[in-house]
């Protein structure tokens, strides 16, 4: 039924280390110490599960997946000796809350972190209802706004293949900075990698200095035409013009860290075409090390990776058995009750185990970066067939102690937003005991800690 | 909307009438990949007792439960007086910031380059139908990637057209001063405040002692180019013309104007215009006119109708190799250039007829697909229209880049192309099936034809009454496969019966044939309105709001009507609307 795993695992490895030379070794945190407060990374896959194959065996901490289920990955051994099933929390039992006139893929999509329904916009829904963006913030973006300002990243939205067939829709963005703010990630590793590191310049160097120089010079100009503007567009229109103030007020805030450099980066050799089909598990691997690198380097603290969009089309090319019809497509499969629906997941599964082990390769303080970082892996269905009862929602870290992982929990059936709830407790904002207008108001789930 | 498939025949049909012309455009795998049939009939949550007793033919205002004609045509008997003197009656205009297209276009015209450098920008929103981003704020990665295209941008420019003076000037800060002025101007689409040209002259002050002269002017044009101003189509307006809405400014119309026919900032006559406060109504259509016959018109009627028929998912589109070895990016850019070149000569150069564009025998395919079409171009010279094989095509609807869209991968799909049809050209929204469903398509049995299996597959007239509305139109492009190819037989190897019934629209009844087909649409009035739909839309950057501006597009249906459905008519008559040249303000 499908192809060894070992194998399969080593080849990804293969491919994401022959594009990028780790490791990035941080300057100013290279002694190892706990870099305070746990960090936030939420994960997104595509069009349900399957169930059956989910499901790991067991309870409570006395669980196993057995070869050739979805989480099988969870059996092999991380960087410190521990194995993964001891840095997880896999949920069971959990319940998407839905609203808004959209299709319960876009419904889903837009609960999935911000426990909200969908708002009433310019994309057809399902009934034909026309859906928009979603109701208000995620959760990843409510917590980098708590965090230090100066952290030179708020957040770091990372995706693979993340405006395929949909471009900038509802099906194609999980976070947002508010209603109607949704967030785009890059989809390019390149341009990530342009974007985070190759910027960076020698203190010493008076060409970098002068470039600073210039840009700041080029955002004053522009700060002043955006607040000569904001004060005569129409009161909806202002708050746009606010926004961008605020981007471009981020973007003056690492003019310093540019030069400041926080990590000797290896070089990055482009190429590949990000876009296509079968390039897809090259550019999640790319994409992985490039949040692992952000992470470990201190340019932010909350991070996504958004694999392919709600109602994926993607083609798995790479796994055993797909041709490039139709019926070789994810969502079809979805609908279909593909076998290969279970290859698919454990990919994905493996990927999620490949991010885990990245964290678990980076000592910090005691431990490693896992047990400081709260890793959340969702998906915007249960099944291929729209249901949204046991949603596949797995946890992965420590959390900088907040969260009592190693253990498999079924909780019947709770909302989706009282996992977000917890989410924002484990990253320090536990005042909040709601979270999203889907929230029926009942805390964070309970046994997790 | 009717959920539960009971009451009136009509009202079962769910025809649901798109006020915004939706479309899954920039959507390879869209609603319409889902739009398939339900097996599971059963579960079928809304979906209509089928079309047992359709309306007749020639009522265009059937079953849609107030469709959108029926309702612009109760509005307009009012009269023209009608569409003015309430700030209700003007449609809110939210902010715009450039479409992609419009960032690429604009800044090859003002910096003077041949073609624009290859930027990375998201994504646009889309709204009513087209790229349009109105609601969603830019977010930082969206401001950064600004940051870098303007950095290409102001590298490539052309600067000896720009600095309206030599590079070794001996008083440099008057040319600079000169060229923020000169630049700014057009940068901004409008002269600037003197704080704005304060703020770029203090660009090029701060920077000059460091950077050669001409890098300090390049720092300015970076600058402009993220500056709102540039990035956003601004719009305060002017006087009230009634309380709540107030003129445009000149150089506001001039803006939106260019935009609308050109996808790209104004140029130096317009600007001049809007400078001598000579652009009234009439100056306007003349204007109109005068930026349709520029050849930069194409840049805009080829996105119109790319997007209009949701073309743009061309750029990424893959069909399986196993089944088109033949298809390819070359075949693909072909298939985009030959409708872009269709259509900007059929509305610039030909007749200017909608129905041409519908059923025209000829077309500009590039030699690339000669050998789909089944054709020698070799003969005719360049830029000529090449008769394609008779009887085989009929306009828009039958090109390879239409056909190739709208299929699967590997197969035609019947339902898709329908649905297109119903929406994109009747305004008709079909509600997705319900979600428990298995929504393959069905696989034929041997000697059966994929339409044939698709009839046994919808047996179920709860499954039917929603499927022969996209269904029937669809059969009729049968005769093409998955690339656009004419064929005789389908995948199956089974002859093609390409004929269907057309229902719930105003050309209700039976044909034989995509060019039979295609005439029946060019002759409904309902596909006239849609097109007037589509097209207002495309001008204004946002939905119609049907309560706003049913009275406004009752007009232009009668216009479109007068000139025997000319685009090139309509869309002057576009640009003289209140709602083209006013602005609510609440």
């Amino acid at each position: 039924m499908r192809a060894p795993t070992a194998s399969r695992r080593a080849l990804l490895r293969g491919l994401g280390a022959s594009a990028l030379a780790l490791p990035f070794v941080p300057i100013l945190n290279a002694s190892g110490e706990t870099a305070g407060g746990p960090r936030l990374v939420l994960l997104f896959s595509a069009n349900g599960t399957v169930y059956s194959h989910w499901k790991p065996e067991g309870t409570g901490s006395d669980f196993t997946c057995p070869p050739g289920s979805i989480l099988e990955s969870f059996e092999d051994v991380l960087p410190s000796g521990r194995k993964v099933k001891e840095m997880v929390l896999v949920l069971d039992g959990i319940r998407m809350r839905l609203g808004g006139p959209a299709d319960p893929h876009q419904q889903g999509f837009v609960s999935m972190w911000t426990g909200c329904a969908v708002r009433p916009g310019n994309f057809t829904g399902g009934s034909g209802q026309q859906a928009g963006w979603a109701g208000g913030p995620s959760v990843d973006q409510v917590i980098a706004a708590s965090l230090d300002p100066t952290i030179p990243y708020k957040s770091l939205e990372f995706g693979v293949q993340s405006d395929a067939g949909w471009g900038h829709r509802v099906e194609s963005r999980m976070c947002y900075a508010g209603a109607d703010q949704p967030i785009t990630p890059e989809s390019d590793p390149y341009a990530m990698f342009e974007r985070l590191f190759a910027s960076i310049g020698n203190p010493a160097d008076p060409e970098a200095l002068r470039r600073i120089a210039q840009k700041q010079s080029v955002i004053d100009s522009v700060m002043g035409d955006l607040t000569g503007l904001a004060g005569k567009v129409a009161a909806a229109d202002k708050q746009k013009i606010d926004a961008h103030l605020q981007a471009v007020r981020e973007l003056e805030k690492r003019l310093d860290a540019e030069v400041s450099g926080l990590c000797e980066v290896p070089t990055l050799r482009g190429g590949i075409d990000v876009n296509a089909n079968d390039n897809f598990a090259v550019v999640a691997g790319l994409q992985r090390q490039l949040l692992v690198a952000a992470l470990q380097c201190g340019l932010t603290r909350v991070a996504s990776l958004q694999w392919a969009t709600a109602v994926s089309q993607h083609i798995f090319s790479w796994l055993p058995g797909f041709g490039d019809t139709l019926a070789d497509r994810h969502h079809e499969m979805s609908h279909n009750g593909d076998a290969r629906l279970v290859d698919v997941n454990r990919w994905y599964g493996d990927e999620f185990t490949e991010l885990l082990k990245a964290l678990d390769a980076v000592p910090e303080g005691d431990g490693t970066m896992l047990d400081n970082t709260i890793v959340v892996w969702g998906n915007e269905l249960a099944t291929g067939y729209h249901t949204t009862h046991r949603v596949p929602f797995v946890i992965g870290g420590g959390a900088a102690g907040y969260l009592n992982p190693g253990r498999y929990l079924d909780y019947g059936d709770v909302s989706n937003t009282r996992l977000l709830v917890s989410i924002l407790h484990a990253m320090g904002l536990t005042d909040m005991q709601t979270f999203g207008n889907l929230d029926d108001g009942s805390g964070p789930l309970p046994d997790l800690t | 909307m009717n959920r539960v498939g009971i009451g009136t025949v009509s009202s079962a049909m769910g025809i649901i009438p798109t006020t915004s012309g939706w479309r899954g455009g920039g959507s390879a795998y869209g609603l319409s990949g889902r739009l398939v049939l339900a097996t599971a009939c059963s579960l079928v949550i809304g979906c209509y007792h089928g079309l047992d007793q359709p309306p007749a033919a020639g009522d265009a205002n059937d079953s849609s439960g107030g469709g959108t004609q029926g309702e612009a045509s109760e509005e307009g008997e009012t009269g023209v007086s009608a569409c003015e003197g309430s700030p209700e009656l003007l449609a809110a205009a939210p902010l715009r910031r450039l479409s992609g297209e419009q960032y690429a276009n604009t800044v090859v015209d003002l910096l003077l380059l041949d073609s624009p450098p290859v930027f990375d920008l998201p994504s646009d929103e889309q709204v009513g139908g087209f790229y349009s981003n109105s609601v969603a704020p830019v977010d930082e990665l969206t401001v950064t990637k600004y940051v870098t295209a303007s950095e290409q941008a102001a590298a490539a420019a052309a600067l000896d057209g720009l600095r309206p003076c030599p590079a070794d000037v001996a008083d440099e800060t008057a040319c600079a001063e000169a060229f923020v002025d000169s630049f700014g101007r057009r940068a901004y689409r409008r002269p600037l405040a003197a704080d704005e040209r304060t703020r770029l002259l203090q660009v090029y002050d701060a920077n000059r002692a460091d950077s050669t002269f001409d890098e300090a002017l390049r720092l300015v044009i970076q600058t402009a180019l993220q500056s709102p101003n540039f990035l956003y189509m601004v719009e305060i307006g002017t006087d009230e013309v009634t309380p709540g809405v107030r003129a445009l400014g000149a150089y506001e119309l001039a803006t939106r104007l260019s935009y609308f026919l050109w996808n790209s900032m104004p140029d130096d006559r317009l600007l001049d215009l809007a400078d001598s406060g000579a652009l009234d109504a009439d100056q306007l259509a003349a204007e109109a006119r005068r930026l349709l016959d520029d050849d930069r018109a194409r840049r805009a009627i080829g996105s119109f109708h790319l997007q209009w028929l949701e073309l743009s998912r061309l750029e990424l589109l893959e069909k399986s190799q196993q089944r088109f070895p033949e298809y390819s990016p070359a075949m693909r850019d072909a298939m985009r250039a030959e409708t872009v070149a269709f259509v900007d000569h059929v509305v610039r150069h030909g007749d200017g007829s909608l129905a041409t564009l519908l059923t025209a025998e000829f077309s500009f395919p590039p030699a690339a697909l000669w050998g789909l079409y089944g054709i020698d171009g070799t003969a005719v010279p360049e830029g000529d229209p090449v008769p394609l094989p008779p009887g085989q095509r009929a306009g828009l609807l039958t090109q390879a880049a239409v056909l190739a869209v709208h299929a699967h991968p590997d197969e035609t799909s019947i339902v898709r192309r329908g649905k297109l049809l119903r929406e994109n050209l009747l305004c008709q929204v079909v509600p997705p099936p319900p979600p428990v469903v298995d929504n393959t398509p069905p696989t034929p049995e041997p000697g059966e034809s994929a339409r044939d299996a698709l009839e046994r597959h919808r047996d179920d007239p709860a499954c039917s009454g929603c499927h022969i509305l996209m269904d029937e139109l669809g059969v009729g492009l049968e005769h093409y496969d998955a690339i656009g190819r004419h064929r005789t037989e389908d995948e199956t190897g089974v002859a093609i019966d390409a004929s269907g019934t057309i229902a719930a629209s105003d050309v209700n009844g039976p044909y034989v044939g995509a060019v039979e087909l295609a005439a029946r649409l060019a002759s409904s009035e309902r596909v006239h309105h849609c097109a007037v739909d589509h097209w207002f839309q495309f001008a204004h950057g946002r939905a119609i709001d049907r309560a706003s501006d049913a009275c406004r597009l009752d007009e232009l249906y009668g216009g479109f009507t007068s000139s025997d459905q000319n685009i090139a008519e309509l869309l002057v008559a576009i640009v003289q609307t209140d709602a083209f040249r006013q602005l609510r303000r609440d």
